[in-house]
């Protein structure tokens, strides 16, 4: 495998349109990665929502596999998430002990220096505020693909949210 | 008033001010959410879900401790870790999600707590397995390269050493020679993993004729002044270290 950083850097290409599948409350999507026309083994992009919870507590994650270790989130975009985000004091100065209320990003630049043992085991701990908050999700799409040099994911469709009375 | 009363004044509405800025709630429709202070390994803020139902409430962590476990890929582990942690606080763990029903006024405050702390611990206890799991992972390929290097006759893999303690401690691999033991075992930089290993290296060191005893880490630099501790009692190699490197350091012949 291409060394990571040089692959988190490189634009990307999702390798076919994916669709989301319902496992209980979530809508769940996993997509493969080509770069150059060859399909990555070990690096996919992963996306959550929540059926009931529409434009809201939407994840997309880049992770992957080095070898004898499992699949390990590489960099993540929580949008509108339930719960803000503190950082420790770690990282970029100018994060630090930053608290982030509502949209953020954890940086592949701002955790891969932590090393990946402690990426997975401490779940990408490094975020900064998501800017600017995508308004839609076609906007998340736009602006996920920018951030993590992903093409092709305007093909994504817009999960079927059906908005219930509790969000559990 | 004074300048040092009016600098106290100051500093105490600061404090106050942080104090207050701690913990808040956000309310929406039937429910109300309840921010706390209390960090998942992550850096998530724990928030509390709290519904009115009737005369007394229900209360949630809304499956936040799964969403967190799910993302670093322990879904599995966490389930099985959160029924228990439920189970000694007493409270429910039902559909992913740390539940205490039909709590009264007076419990409301001990209830959010409670439900806070526990989606916090399962997480918490989950990634340390996680951690652990890693180093299983990381045994494998140490036993793969030491094989290769001293043959498979000289290694035993997860062999019990004695310790001057006469306390038996399971190592990742052993490898022996006529007259001669070196013990490898990978190490962590997370802080369980360091302890457990110099407990072991220690005891082995102060045994009358001890074995060569190597920690092979992933990258000493993530260790900061923990590899001072391992280096007191074991030689530390990084796992890209070369054949030549191992022999030397378990003070062994290769074959």
């Amino acid at each position: 495998m291409t060394d990571i950083p040089t692959l988190i850097a490189a634009r990307k290409t999702l390798t076919t349109i994916p669709e989301w599948t319902l496992q209980n409350d979530q809508f769940r999507l996993v997509a493969t990665l080509d770069l150059d026309g060859v399909t990555l083994d070990g690096i996919w992009l992963r996306v959550t929502a929540y059926k009931a919870i529409p434009d809201r507590r939407v994840s997309f994650q880049i992770e992957f596999k080095p070898e004898g270790f499992r699949h390990i989130p590489a960099a993540r975009v929580d949008w509108r998430p339930a719960n803000p985000h503190s950082n420790r004091n770690i990282g970029p100065a100018h994060l630090r002990l930053m608290v982030i209320e509502g949209s953020h990003h954890h940086t592949f630049d701002a955790n891969w220096p932590l090393g990946f043992e402690r990426m997975v085991s401490e779940n990408l701990p490094i975020a900064e505020p998501l800017v600017p908050d995508p308004r839609d999700f076609e906007g998340l799409l736009h602006l996920v693909g920018r951030l993590f040099n992903v093409d092709g994911m305007k093909g994504i469709a817009v999960p079927k949210w059906e908005p219930g009375l509790f969000d559990r | 008033m004074s300048d040092m009363e009016n600098r106290n004044t100051a500093f105490r509405a600061i404090i106050e001010e942080v104090a207050r800025s701690l913990a808040s709630v956000r309310h929406e429709g039937e429910a109300s959410y309840v921010r706390t202070p209390i960090l998942y390994p992550g850096g998530s803020l724990v928030v509390v879900r709290v519904e009115q139902a009737g005369r007394h409430y229900l209360i949630s962590d809304m499956g936040l401790g799964f969403v967190e476990a799910d993302q670093m890929g322990a879904e599995v582990s966490f389930g099985r870790t959160a029924p228990h942690i439920a189970e000694k606080a007493g409270i429910a763990f039902e559909h992913h999600s740390f539940i205490v029903k039909e709590v009264s006024r007076d419990q409301l405050v001990g209830a959010v707590a409670t439900v806070a702390a526990c989606s916090q611990e399962a997480v918490q206890i989950t990634a340390m397995k996680l951690s652990e799991r890693k180093t299983v992972d990381a045994s494998e390929r140490l036993y793969g390269r030491l094989i290769r290097v001293f043959t498979p006759a000289k290694v035993t893999r997860h062999a019990e050493v004695y310790g001057a303690s006469n306390t038996p401690w399971s190592v990742a691999a052993l490898v022996k020679s006529d007259d001669h033991q070196a013990v490898f075992e990978p190490v962590t930089d997370h802080p369980n993993s360091v302890a457990s290993a110099v407990a072991k290296f220690v005891d082995l060191s102060q045994l009358d004729r001890p074995p060569a005893r190597v920690a092979v880490v992933h990258d000493k630099k993530t260790f900061g002044t923990r590899l001072n501790l391992i280096a007191s009692a074991a030689k530390v190699i990084e796992e890209g270290a070369t054949d030549r490197m191992l022999e030397r350091v378990a003070d062994l012949q290769a074959a």
